[in-house]
């Protein structure tokens, strides 16, 4: 059985609310769903919430689903930051600062960014301000471009742009403050004549 | 840097327990499609009531030429060529006849004297059967005994041994409305009736025998000592009666009074695409300020198991606006005792006059506005309880059939200028969907034994009162309390 007919079937199961199809499918795409969740939310059991949440809008609202408008995953993945905005941002107000005068900071080692592993780059995030943290996720590690975030977040598209910005450059100064990069890297640096 | 990010994250699993979920996610799941049904559930006490009342309607209507036993049957087709109000068959010699015409009839008739089965069947022949005045007729093997008791089981209708009928003849008058009166005249010399088959004998086995039918002239019944006419056209619905009637003490009758205070806004929709003209009402809106919402209720009602309830009655609704608007007034006095003098060179004349003199005044003027509302609502409740406290949670509509309003306003036209309008018919308000809307949630205190004290919080919406181009509704944010007397403890 293909995998396209596969979740045709499991589709179809989870429309007669028949708990072996939606389980089925929530074991196919959770670990997916998880990666993304994580970079939203604060920590691990947010994660989870948001995960749980967003198969449990998906299968109460199964109808909506349209298979010829996109994939399931990407719909999931639609869903689980629609879920993040509406649910977890409820009644807050994301904020944007204003600029801090950040100075143009090229790391040191340009080849360091291109050796942080998938843990130390969520760290970063973690220490973004929230803004952001999610912009830079939304662009970035999603592909929206600033029209549609600024849609989504009811911002400008040239904030957007801005907040863009900023968190790279926030990104850059951690890691040359911390020097997070691997030890092989780290070695290759140190070994350089002064 | 994106570029690398992006592979990276995008490629990165984390590891955890994702099964570990599966519990919490199924049970959200269940109480998701447990919540489907509470969504519609108030539905229910409307669909119930409907359903009874319609059974109730059209049962008794249709009943008995549905139900007519099998004996009756087999009598008509027999006697399918005869007079559809029969009058008598005669003698056992008759019934014999009969018998040889239709050897059918008599083996279906001879089965039904049979003592141990009798099951009704539908009737194919109607005329035995009119709607309003029923005559027919049984028969009897054995003639000039009294009829004796007759145990019978409601849904099988099994007769039993001791089972045997008059020989006397007697025309059945059957009030096809069940409850209520019969007669019965005898005289003939057979039982006539559709008596003859088992049905005839009420739910609790109650004898038959126990009615002279030689000399039954006129029975009342009560609702509870249903007549024998009526079970024969009603009782394959006897069960659900049966349910109907034994569900009437988990329905508690109760009384309703109430009244609210209620803080005010208005929402406005202007019914023109001239926004010059919108533009002008707007400016003018800030003149008529909602004040006060006063609400009072006398409702009847039914509570289900204390905890369902639903009731109508009566409700009148009065609502207050202010208006403020400044008004201008000339006011000429007259003076007659002016002194001047006119200078004209070396000389100067002293003048005595009498002048007007005109002084141009505004004040502002409030002057306060009243709707009355006159409506009937329809109102849902559900009961619950949180710790100690008792809580009911209302829903409603009202239907609103009168609407009067006293007050001034000031009324821009479309043309241009505005003019202050104090209750003049032409620019009066007017229902238009008569419709309101009510939603809100009642603590429960109970007070003097078992009546019950509310003091509820409440949303209302009124009805849409529209008046040339506008439509309006008002709402309201209303504090009240209320009484509530159970009936019939």
């Amino acid at each position: 059985m293909t995998n396209k007919t596969n979740i045709k079937r499991l589709l179809d199961g989870c429309k007669k609310q028949d708990w072996a199809a939606q389980k089925e499918l929530y074991l196919l795409f959770a670990d997916d769903m998880m990666s993304i969740a994580i970079r939203y939310a604060k920590d691990l059991p947010s994660a989870k919430d948001l995960v749980q949440d967003t198969f449990l809008t998906f299968f109460n609202k199964i109808d909506m689903y349209d298979p010829s408008k996109g994939a399931l995953g990407a719909w999931l993945r639609r869903v689980l930051i629609n879920k993040y905005f509406a649910e977890y941002r409820k009644g807050q107000r994301l904020l944007y600062p204003e600029d801090a005068v950040l100075p143009d900071q090229e790391t040191d080692l340009p080849s360091a960014i291109d050796t942080l592993e998938a843990e130390d780059i969520l760290g970063l995030l973690k220490e973004l301000p929230e803004g952001c943290r999610i912009i830079f996720n939304l662009k970035v590690v999603e592909g929206y471009n600033h029209n549609e975030i600024g849609d989504m977040l009811k911002i400008t598209a040239s904030a957007s742009r801005s907040q863009l910005t900023r968190a790279k450059k926030l990104l850059r100064r951690m890691i040359n403050e911390r020097g997070l990069y691997s030890n092989e890297v780290n070695k290759q640096y140190r070994s350089k004549p002064m | 840097m994106e570029d690398h990010f992006k592979n990276k994250l995008r490629n990165h699993k984390v590891d955890w327990d994702k099964e570990a979920l599966l519990p919490h996610l199924q049970r959200e799941l269940s109480k998701s499609k447990s919540s489907f049904g509470w969504r519609w559930l108030w539905l229910l006490p409307i669909l119930l009531m409907g359903t009874c009342w319609g059974w109730q309607t059209f049962s008794n209507q249709e009943g008995v030429k549905n139900n007519m036993p099998a004996f009756t049957e087999n009598y008509s087709e027999a006697h399918k060529d005869e007079q559809p109000l029969l009058e008598d068959i005669g003698q056992q010699k008759t019934q014999d006849a009969n018998n040889e015409k239709n050897p059918l009839a008599s083996n279906a008739q001879s089965e039904n004297t049979k003592e141990d089965v009798a099951i009704p069947t539908p009737v194919l022949e109607e005329k035995t059967a009119t709607r309003n005045n029923k005559i027919a007729r049984v028969e009897s093997k054995k003639q000039d005994q009294p009829l004796t008791k007759r145990l019978f089981s409601s849904r099988t209708m099994t007769q039993q041994p001791e089972v045997s009928f008059t020989t006397q003849d007697a025309k059945m008058n059957i009030d096809s409305k069940g409850i209520g009166q019969h007669s019965a005249r005898s005289g003939h010399s057979t039982i006539t009736g559709i008596l003859a088959s088992d049905a005839n004998v009420s739910n609790n086995g109650a004898a038959f025998s126990s009615l002279d039918i030689g000399c039954l002239d006129h029975v009342e019944y009560s609702l509870f000592d249903v007549p024998l006419f009526t079970i024969q056209t009603s009782l394959p619905a006897l069960d659900s009666v049966e349910k109907v009637i034994s569900e009437i003490p988990n329905w508690q009758p109760f009384v309703d009074v109430g009244t609210e205070l209620a803080w005010t806004f208005r929402t406005r929709n202007y019914l023109t695409e001239n926004t010059e003209y919108i533009n002008r009402l707007r400016s003018n809106e800030e003149t008529e300020t909602p004040l006060t919402w006063w609400h009072l209720h006398a409702n009847a009602g039914l509570m289900h198991k204390n905890t369902w309830s639903l009731q109508t009655g009566f409700q009148y609704d009065q609502i207050r606006e202010v208006f403020n608007y400044s008004e201008t007034k000339i006011f000429e006095t007259e003076n007659e005792d002016i002194r001047y003098f006119i200078v004209d060179g070396p000389d100067t004349t002293f003048v005595f006059d009498t002048i007007t003199v005109t002084r141009i005044a505004e004040r502002q003027v409030r002057h306060y506005n009243t709707h009355h509302l006159f409506s009937i609502p329809l109102e849902l409740g559900y009961r619950f309880e949180i710790n100690a406290f008792r809580f009911e949670a209302q829903a409603g509509l009202s239907y609103s059939f009168f609407h009067n309003y006293n007050g001034k306003r000031n009324f821009v036209f479309e043309s241009g200028g505005n003019e202050i309008i104090e209750n003049a018919l032409e620019f009066a308000f007017e229902l238009k969907d008569r419709i309101g809307y009510k939603l809100g949630l009642g603590m429960v205190y109970p007070v003097f034994d078992k009546n019950e004290l509310f003091v509820t919080a409440t949303y209302r919406r009124s009805p849409t009162l529209s008046i040339r181009v506008i439509d309006q509704r008002y709402n309201a944010l209303a504090l009240g309390v209320g009484l509530r007397l159970p009936l019939g403890q």
